[in-house]
Order: C-alpha cells, then structure tokens, then sequence
C-alpha cells in the first residue's frame, strides 16, 4: 500500500517538476533576482561586485525626466487605446457579429496584422512613413492633402503618435475578438424585447449592448494598459526611441540603461517599476468587473 | 432594404481592410520593383517582375539561415512547452496533490509578468554559464516563458473531461502515466494544437531573446536578422521588401490554414493574461 503511494507521488513528480523547475529557475528566479538586485548598482561585469545602495536606484528613477518622458509615452499608448482602437475595435466587433456577407474575408483581414512577426510590420511601416518616398504622403499628396503630409517619425513632435497608429492597426484586430466574443454572450431575448418596445439601433447600443459588455471593457482596459507599458518592440524597430528621446518607452529605458550605459541597477528598478505599476493598475481596474 | 441597411457597416468592413491589407500588396508588389518604379508607379504593378530580389534576400540579407533558424527555435520549443505543459496540467486536474493550487497560483503568475523585468538577471545568468548563441538556451527561456499560457489552455480544457475515464482506466489497470499518455493526451488534443499554435506565433515572432543572446550571424533569426538586414541601408529597396515578405509569409500561411485555432487561442490567451 505504501508502495502504492510512492510510486503516485513519483509518477507525479515525474510529470511536473520538467515544466516547474524550466518555469523556476528561467522566470520566477530571475524575476525575484531582478527585485533584489534594484537595490544595488552594478556594472554588467560579471565578476565585479555589486554594491548595495538601498533605494537610490528609486530616486534616481523619478527624478529622471528621460524616465518621465517614457511614462508619458506609455500614457499615450493608453489614451490611444481607448480614444482610438476602442471606438474602432468595437465597431469592427460589430461589423464580424453582424449579418454582412463576406463575414470570413473581413474578420481574416481584420485580424491578419495580430500574427505577423512586428519587426516586419515595424519596417514596413518605416518604408511607408518614409516623408519623401513614403506611400502615405504619396497617397495624401495624390487627394490634394498635401496640407495632412507630414514627417511622421522623424518629427519629434507627432512621432509617438504615428507608432501609436501602427500600433492600433496591428492590435484592433485582436480586440476586435475580444469584444465579439463579449457580443456573442449577450442573451439575444434582449435583443427580442428591446425590438418589440421599438428600439433603434442607438437605443440597443446604449442600453443593452454597452452595459452587457461591462466585463469585457473592464478585460479591454487592463489588457490596454498593462501592453501599453509594455511596449518595447515596436517602438525599438520603428524609432529606437527617438528622434532624441521623443519616443522613449518604459521597457526600451530600462533596455538602454541597462545594455548600452551599463547602469544595470537603474535598470532593474525601471523593470520593478514596471511591474508594479502594471499589476496595481490591473488589480484597481478589475474591481470594476461585475461578478468577479 | 436589406443591403440598405448595412450599407454602413460594408463600407466602414472595406475601408478598414483595405487599411490591414494593401499595406501588405503594396510592400509585395514593391519587393518586384526596382527603386525608379517604386517611386514613380507606386500604385501599379511592376514592369518587369524581379524575382532576383527574392534570391537576394534569400542570400545577401541572410534570410535562408534566418528564417531556418525561427523554424527550428519555434518548432521545438513549441514541442518541449506542449509536452511539458500537458504533463503538468495532468497532475496540477488529476492527480490530488495537497500542492497543487500553489503551483496553479505560480504558473497563473506568469501571464501577468512583463518578459522585460526579467531580462537584467536573465542575461547575467546565461553569459555565466556562456550560453550565447545556443539552441539549447533558446529553447529553454522560450519555454519558460511560454508554458504558463499553453498550461493555462491545456489544464483548462482537461478540467472538462469526465473522471469517470479516469476511474475506468484505473479499474482496467492503467498506471498513472499510462492514463495520462494513452487515454488523457489523446482526449487533449484540440486544446494542444491551440497551445501550441499560439507559442509558435510569439516564438516565430519574437525580438527580445534573439537580440540579447543571439549575436552570430550564423544563429540569426528574423527579427534580428530582419534589422541586420535594413540596417546596412542597401541603396536598393526591392531585396528589403522582399525580405519583409519572405518573414510574413510563414504567418500568413499559418493563420489561414489555422484561423479558427489562432482567432480563439488569441482571444483565450490575451483575456487571461
């Protein structure tokens, strides 16, 4: 009977230790590791010592205003998702949750930019934001908007906002599900009942659809935010950051502190920030979810 | 009366695919152009079709060993993360271990941890043990970082498989491994193919590991070796587009022969995390 017993909890040890020592050693040590070291600096060099500096890493954080204007950044990321890729993700939810011919052909061509790998859309878009030879000021100046063509990256001025436009045309796509399949959840009697009342369509909106959806917006807005001071990749490709400094993001500051000025310190505290920061914002804005 | 009615949504349906698609035709048309026609007939197709471009790309831009390399990374650490994933997900939903909602706990974690928190102590702990430019490395941090969604799809779909066939199994004298390979896995199998299809999509996809662990040439995979590429400013834009294409196109095949899988997985995988 013993045996028996050993032989379960073998098997089981067996089966999971693989994935949770992987999972351990590579992510939750690391992540714990990264904690512990922003309260010391360090140079990168493997065999120099590091030097506990208590919260130093922290003050020298918020009293950079590069850090500030990557904060800034983020907090356009956020007011982009929800001024602009909300209004168009739900009304591209609307469209595939409708009775429109074509549904398959306009949901793949919605959700098509989501999976393709964001260096490659990065530079493409570069080559079409190109201010000369660019396909968009091409097609502006071609509609006589010459007036609308500007130097979209390389103007320090709107160049965060044209990455926040390529980021709403890679990601609507994938919101678009997310409020579809909130959509589909809506018991239709709703529907039924709010048509025999009389019901336009503006009036099912307001009050059926959007407070049904309650849920969904409150997933949208965490998952907005918590990508918005995310976001690395794109801005890497596209800008590096700049033009000088212009489009700094949280992650890209603590990849340049920490890989190209070797504050290795500083670094770890932008990573701890990060973190933080994302998992309170999540953690506030999911006690607005109803039943949870 | 009826196409009256959604006249609306056709218009705002085609306006905004023709924003997520001719941006695509336009850079594929492009990589057939030289740079004269790119600027001069921009919207028309090429003259002459240069698929020179494509061999370029291919060998000067470095793309043949690229794009193997992602295939290899992806594939098989997609592999390793789908078995591992499943294995864990047996134990943490059939098996009773007093341990098991902490680890559930743990594993859930990770889908709220930002890759970059990790990357500092990351990085130190690989050049220690000189694990630079090594599939094995790759392949380990690509798990690692991935298991936490593929067990949350898997371990959530095997919740809803009766224990009834847990308990026939027992009964006609199954080992515990021996459910969980020749009865569990085989039951799990769509939720396996979603798992593993959304961690081929971010491993194929990814920037972050590659830039910091991968810097041979040799080793290069297409994200880096996408901006090596555009990096040296080629005077000629054809073999650059043409790259750009060749990177997309896997996922593009992928998504249209899985679009159902990727749609669903996606939406699972981005609610939860």
């Amino acid at each position: 009977m013993a045996n028996k017993k050993i032989n379960y909890y073998l098997t089981a040890t067996v089966l999971l230790a693989p994935a949770a020592i992987i999972y351990i050693v590579f992510l939750i040590v690391p992540l714990l590791q990264s904690v512990w070291m922003s309260f010391f600096t360090w140079n990168g060099i493997a065999t120099s010592p590091m030097e506990f500096v208590g919260l130093r890493n922290y003050e020298r954080l918020i009293s950079d205003p590069e850090f500030y204007r990557a904060l800034i950044n983020a907090g356009w990321f956020i007011l982009g998702s929800f001024l602009i890729q909300m209004p168009i993700a739900f009304g591209l939810a609307l469209i595939i949750s409708s009775r429109i011919k074509g549904i398959r052909f306009f949901k793949a061509s919605f959700f098509m930019p989501v999976i393709l790998p964001i260096t490659a859309v990065g530079l493409m878009f570069t080559f079409i934001l190109n201010p000369n030879t660019g396909l968009l000021n091409t097609v502006l100046k071609n509609m006589s908007l010459d007036g609308l063509a500007q130097n979209w990256l390389a103007d320090p001025k709107i160049a965060i906002f044209s990455v926040v436009m390529v980021s709403t045309w890679i990601y609507a796509g994938l919101n678009m599900l997310i409020f579809a399949s909130g959509l589909t959840n809506i018991p239709s009697v709703l529907y039924e009942a709010a048509k025999i009342d009389g019901a336009n369509f503006r009036q099912t909106l307001r009050h059926i659809t959007i407070p049904m959806l309650r849920n969904t917006f409150v997933i949208y807005s965490v998952l907005a935010i918590t990508g918005s001071l995310r976001t690395f990749d794109l801005v890497f490709v596209m800008t590096e950051g700049g033009p000088n400094g212009a489009t700094y993001v949280p992650a890209l500051y603590l990849y340049n502190e920490a890989f190209r000025y070797n504050n290795f310190g500083l670094g770890n505290a932008t990573g701890a920030f990060i973190l933080v920061l994302g998992l309170l914002i999540s953690s506030v804005v999911n006690k607005f979810s109803v039943d949870r | 009366m009826k196409l009256r009615k959604h006249l609306p949504l056709y218009i705002v349906a085609i306006f905004w695919a023709t924003i997520t698609i001719y941006p695509l035709i336009f850079t594929a048309l492009s990589s057939l152009k030289n740079n004269t026609e790119i600027y001069t007939t921009m919207f028309g197709l090429p003259e002459v079709y240069r698929f020179d471009y494509y061999k370029r790309a291919f060998i000067q831009g470095n793309m043949a060993v690229c794009i193997r390399n992602s295939f290899i990374l992806a594939l098989s650490s997609t592999a390793v993360t789908s078995l591992l994933a499943s294995s864990a997900s047996y134990v943490l939903t059939r098996m009773s271990l007093r341990i098991n909602k902490y680890v559930m706990t743990l594993f859930t974690l990770g889908l709220m941890i930002p890759i970059h928190s990790t990357l500092i102590p990351l990085v130190k702990m690989v050049s220690s043990f000189k694990g630079q430019n090594s599939y094995l490395t790759m392949i380990v941090l690509y798990t690692a970082f991935n298991i936490s969604l593929s067990l949350f799809i898997i371990a959530g779909y095997m919740r809803g498989i009766s224990r009834e066939i847990d308990e026939a199994g027992i009964i006609d004298g199954c080992s515990q491994i021996q459910l969980f390979w020749h009865i569990i896995l085989p039951l799990i199998k769509p939720a396996v193919a979603t798992a593993a299809i959304l961690a081929f999509l971010f491993i194929y996809n990814d920037l972050i590991f590659a830039l910091m662990f991968l810097s041979d040439a040799s080793m290069h995979t297409i994200s880096i070796g996408l901006m090596a590429f555009v990096g040296l400013r080629s005077t000629e834009l054809g073999p650059t587009f043409a790259s750009i294409i060749l990177t997309i196109l896997p996922m593009v095949i992928v998504y249209l022969l899985f679009q159902e899988r990727v749609e669903s997985g996606m939406t699972a995988g981005a609610t939860k995390g």
